[in-house]
C-alpha cells in the first residue's frame, strides 16, 4: 500500500468515527494498537526515516484544516499519525506533539501529543524492538 | 438571541464531587482546545455511525441528542451532561459513589452497563428499557454518549467496535 492509499484511508470519515466515539485515552491508544491501517502503516515506516518525515509532513498539512473544517474533523487522522510516529520516531513524535499543541480545535490529537511529550526518553522504545503482543501490556 | 452559559469564554470547570465526597478528576483545562465541536460534524458522524450499524444490525438504533458541547458517556451519567471525564476513573467513580456490581438479571431501569475493549472500560450506557426474558435472551436498550458524537438509545450490544462490548452491570439503587 503506498503512502497516498494510508492518507486516504486514514482521512476518511468512516475511520475518524472509528475513534471519535472514544471516551479515554488509554483505549483510544488501544484502539489504535489494533488498528490493522495503523499497524501496517508503522510497519511501513518504521526504519524509514523518509517516510517519517512525509508523516510529519501530513500533520502539518492537516493542521490548518482541522482548525478550520465542519464537515470534517481531521482530529482523529492526525492523532492516528502521531500515534505511528511515536512507535518508530519519537524526537519527530515531539515535534509534530510541538505542532498540534499550538493548534486549536483540536481533541485526541491535544491529549495524546501531552501524552507523548511526558514520555521519557527511557520509556520508549522503536516499535521493531517491541512485539506487537508485548505493545498492549505496555499500555497498561 | 439568547446567549447560553456555555457559550461565554470557558474558564475552569467546576469541580464535580461524587457522593463520597471525592473529586472526580477532569481534564486540564490548560490543555482544552475544543470545547465545542461543530454541530454539523456532530450529525455528520453520528447519521454516519447509524447508518454503519443499522447495516449490521436490525435493531433500532434512536438519536436522543446531537449536542456538540463536550461532554462523553461518563460526564451524561455522573455529571449531567456538563463534562468529559476519562473512562479510565470509572471504577474510582463507581466505587466513589457507592454502586454495586449486579448480575444481568436484577439489572433495572437507571442502572448502568459498563463496557470493557481487550479488559479496559471503553464505555458506559445508562439502562433505559428492560423487557422480561425473551427466550434466553433479556431485552436491555441503554442510552449512551459516544463519545464526541451523539447521544444514541440502543440495545444493550449495539455499541461501535471500539466502545467494546458489555462486561458487566452496576446499580447504586437501594430497596
Amino acid at each position: 500500500m503506498t503512502l497516498s492509499a494510508y492518507f486516504e484511508e486514514i482521512e476518511t470519515l468512516s475511520f475518524q468515527t472509528q475513534f471519535s466515539v472514544i471516551s479515554g485515552l488509554e483505549v483510544l491508544r488501544l484502539a489504535f494498537c489494533y488498528d490493522s491501517t495503523i499497524k501496517n502503516l508503522i510497519a511501513e515506516l518504521n526504519g524509514s526515516p523518509v517516510l517519517t518525515q512525509e508523516i510529519f509532513a501530513r500533520i502539518k498539512y492537516l493542521l490548518p484544516k482541522a482548525a478550520t473544517t465542519t464537515e470534517l474533523s481531521y482530529d482523529e487522522s492526525i492523532a492516528a499519525y502521531l500515534f505511528c510516529l511515536s512507535r518508530v520516531d519519537l524526537a519527530t513524535a515531539r515535534d509534530a506533539s510541538n505542532l498540534v499543541l499550538m493548534t486549536g480545535g483540536l481533541w485526541w490529537s491535544v491529549q495524546l501529543a501531552l501524552h507523548i511529550k511526558d514520555k521519557e526518553n527511557d520509556e520508549w522504545k522503536p516499535v521493531a524492538s517491541i512485539p506487537f503482543e508485548e505493545q498492549k501490556s505496555e499500555l497498561s | 438571541m439568547t446567549r447560553l452559559l456555555f457559550d461565554s469564554e470557558i474558564e475552569h470547570p467546576k469541580p464535580i464531587y461524587a457522593r463520597s465526597g471525592w473529586e472526580i478528576p477532569q481534564p486540564n483545562p490548560n490543555d482544552i482546545h475544543a470545547e465545542r465541536q461543530s454541530q454539523t460534524l456532530v450529525r455528520i458522524r453520528t447519521t454516519s455511525l447509524i447508518d454503519d450499524m443499522t447495516r449490521s444490525s436490525k435493531r433500532k438504533l434512536k438519536i436522543r441528542s446531537l449536542s456538540s458541547y463536550m461532554y462523553n458517556c461518563v460526564g451524561m451519567i455522573f455529571a449531567n451532561r456538563r463534562a468529559w471525564i476519562d473512562i479510565g476513573q470509572i471504577y474510582d467513580i463507581l466505587r466513589e459513589d457507592g454502586y454495586n456490581k449486579i448480575p444481568l438479571e436484577q439489572l433495572d431501569l437507571g442502572d448502568v452497563v459498563l463496557y470493557t475493549f481487550y479488559n479496559k472500560p471503553s464505555h458506559i450506557g445508562l439502562v433505559t428499557v428492560v423487557h422480561p426474558m425473551i427466550g434466553q435472551i433479556p431485552t436491555i436498550r441503554v442510552l449512551s454518549k459516544w463519545g464526541r458524537d451523539g447521544e444514541i438509545e440502543h440495545h444493550y450490544e449495539d455499541v461501535p467496535f471500539n466502545c467494546g462490548s458489555p462486561h458487566s452491570y452496576w446499580s447504586e439503587k437501594v430497596l
